[in-house]
């Protein structure tokens, strides 16, 4: 898709950062969404370029309406959003190179899953015919050509989250939004929906994927945008986030037979800035996460401990929050 | 950071034309609803007078010029051909809103006032063909029983066909528009009905602003008023057939300009 002539691509200010590759496709600038006195969207300012780029941030963190915001679903109160130059509220040609996944689970229910991505398919433009190519292609790509005739109403969380996939993906569009698109979906479902976003993003095409899971999307990108409470906390690359989060303290909950042996061992070590003894176990501070995990096992093993649990809650996104947003 | 190839994807040629886009929706729209458990339902129930003038021309000896003029005034006009375009200009597009499929259509490249006129077209439709059709029948079965020639007839018929033809696009353009202005499907229609269509179409001059006094002007009805309407004025208002047909269409192109303006501004939290 080349740019009109008549239509330019935001002015990019120093500020912004462009996350993913090549050229941007997908420019926002100073978009603010208020739902009444509630802000939803808050000053956000992006760049994403080709390739897949993550959206992460907790539940209600303002990722769907910022999606809505980008696709033109709602105007931003204030700002504008361009894909490939072109201004997307009110510029209905911009869907022809755009699929969506949404989150909610919305069906025309009567039909098939067949049926509703041709009826979606023939809307982008396409002849009966080769909607019909084009759908069928799409649920064989989504691995779901078997269940296809059956009506929607019949179909499982996870069916229904892949023909939802299958209808965005069914007119090869070139830019591509999935709102939690892995929710409801069972692991090899959601492995085969990690690879295939993985592909479309090998293959050039500009993929925003939306989650509040950061182990998901890391599965599929290292290109993310870290939004809370409306705002942008973090943007880039995965590692270089990871070492914003590895500069606070990362705690790890330990349950093993005699806590208070295994803390005492565990205070011979640099690394360990804090011990606290809770009802069940302890949690270790630590700002050396990846040795520590490995140490505790060997310490455990070495010394008889008979290690029950060991859990982070700091592999969360919450807790990432907690580390970016003061 | 590195490079990817720009992708270049290959698909089969396309037609982008709103116009052929909006017929598009308008056809697969109109399948859908045509083959609902809803038109079912409605074509039953607009079946039924049909059905009852047949026995009642067939067993009864009833004239059938009065049975038609009677089964139009008294259930069709008031009652049937607004009961249908309820169920089908309300939930127009608020159906997909309700039901959240709405972000499906919003994000293909249709011009939302195109996507509004093709979900308005196949309402109307489908109303049009569920109430006109037994009224075509209607006057069939009626001429088995009437004691006069057809040529007499045919203005009666033409008349009560026109005026629910014209009824049905009325109704469903205004039930469509309230839905959208209110963002509920049944409840704004239903008020409606109850204060213009059954109040306000009971007194005299506030009559004209109903659907229900045009129809009857159409079909060549006019003196069958209203309770009220009696008490208040000697002789009822009486206008032209074309007047009515001009007023009609008038309110269906005001109903639907307004809505196609609400809806291209709406924004869908879905």
């Amino acid at each position: 898709m080349s740019t009109p002539p008549d239509k330019k691509p935001l002015e990019k200010p120093p500020e912004v950062n462009q996350i993913g590759d090549g050229k941007v496709v997908i420019a926002a600038r100073r978009v603010s969404y208020w739902y009444g006195q509630v802000i939803a969207v808050n000053d956000v300012s992006l760049d994403i370029g080709e390739g897949v780029v993550g959206l992460l941030g907790p539940n209600g963190a303002g990722k769907s309406t910022l999606l809505k915001c980008i696709t033109g679903q709602i105007r931003p109160t204030t700002g504008m959003v361009t894909i490939d130059g072109r201004r997307v509220w009110d510029d209905p040609t911009v869907y022809a190179e755009l699929g969506f996944v949404p989150e909610q689970d919305a069906f025309y229910e009567e039909m098939s899953g067949r049926d509703f991505v041709i009826h979606l398919t023939r809307l982008q433009g396409f002849s009966t015919a080769d909607a019909t190519t084009l759908a069928e292609e799409a649920i064989e790509t989504v691995a779901l050509t078997e269940q296809a005739h059956r009506p929607i109403r019949e179909y499982s969380k996870g069916m229904r989250q892949r023909i939802k996939i299958a209808q965005a993906l069914a007119h090869r569009p070139r830019v591509i939004f999935l709102d939690e698109p892995l929710s409801g979906t069972d692991p090899v479902g959601r492995r085969h929906i990690i690879d295939l976003i993985r592909r479309l993003g090998d293959e050039g095409r500009t993929l925003l994927v939306s989650s509040h899971i950061l182990h998901e999307v890391q599965a599929m990108t290292d290109n993310i945008v870290l939004i809370n409470r409306g705002r942008v906390v973090a943007d880039g690359n995965l590692y270089r986030i990871r070492e914003m989060i590895d500069e606070h303290p990362h705690r790890i909950f330990v349950e093993c037979a005699e806590p208070r042996k295994f803390a005492s061992l565990m205070t011979a070590f640099d690394d360990v800035l804090r011990l606290e003894f809770h009802d069940r176990g302890i949690f270790v501070s630590t700002n050396d996460p990846e040795s520590c995990y490995s140490r505790i096992r060997d310490l455990c093993l070495d010394n008889d401990l008979k290690l029950q649990a060991m859990t982070s809650s700091d592999n969360n996104l919450s807790a990432v929050f907690r580390y970016l947003v003061p | 950071m590195s490079s990817s190839p720009t992708a270049t994807i290959e698909r089969p040629p396309r037609t982008l034309s709103a116009l052929t886009l909006g017929a598009r929706l308008l056809t697969l729209d109109f399948k859908r609803q045509l083959f609902s458990r809803k038109a079912l339902v409605n074509i039953v129930i607009q079946l039924l007078p049909v059905l009852i003038g047949l026995v009642a021309i067939t067993t009864q000896g009833l004239d059938g010029t009065t049975l038609f003029r009677n089964l139009i005034s008294n259930v069709y006009l008031p009652l049937l051909i607004p009961l249908t375009a309820l169920f089908f200009g309300g939930p127009t597009v608020i159906n997909e809103i309700e039901g959240r499929t709405i972000t499906y259509l919003t994000l293909r490249p249709l011009p939302r006032a195109i996507l509004y006129l093709a979900k308005f077209g196949a309402s109307l439709l489908t109303t049009l063909l569920i109430t006109v059709i037994p009224i075509v029948l209607l006057a069939a079965v009626c001429m088995i029983g009437a004691s006069e020639p057809l040529g007499d007839l045919l203005p009666l018929f033409a008349g009560g066909i026109g005026a629910a033809a014209l009824g049905a696009i009325a109704y469903t353009a205004i039930f469509a528009a309230l839905a959208v202005l209110f963002y509920a499907t049944l409840l704004p229609g239903i008020v409606y009905f109850v204060v213009v269509e059954m109040v306000f179409a009971a007194i005299p001059i506030l009559e004209l602003l109903s659907v229900r006094f045009h129809m009857r002007t159409i079909a060549g009805l006019q003196q069958e008023r209203g309770f009220l309407a009696g008490l208040i004025a000697d002789e009822p208002l009486a206008f032209e057939w074309w007047v009515g047909v001009l007023i009609a269409a008038f309110f269906a192109i005001a109903a639907t300009a307004v809505a196609t303006v609400v809806f291209r501004q709406r924004q869908f939290h879905v």
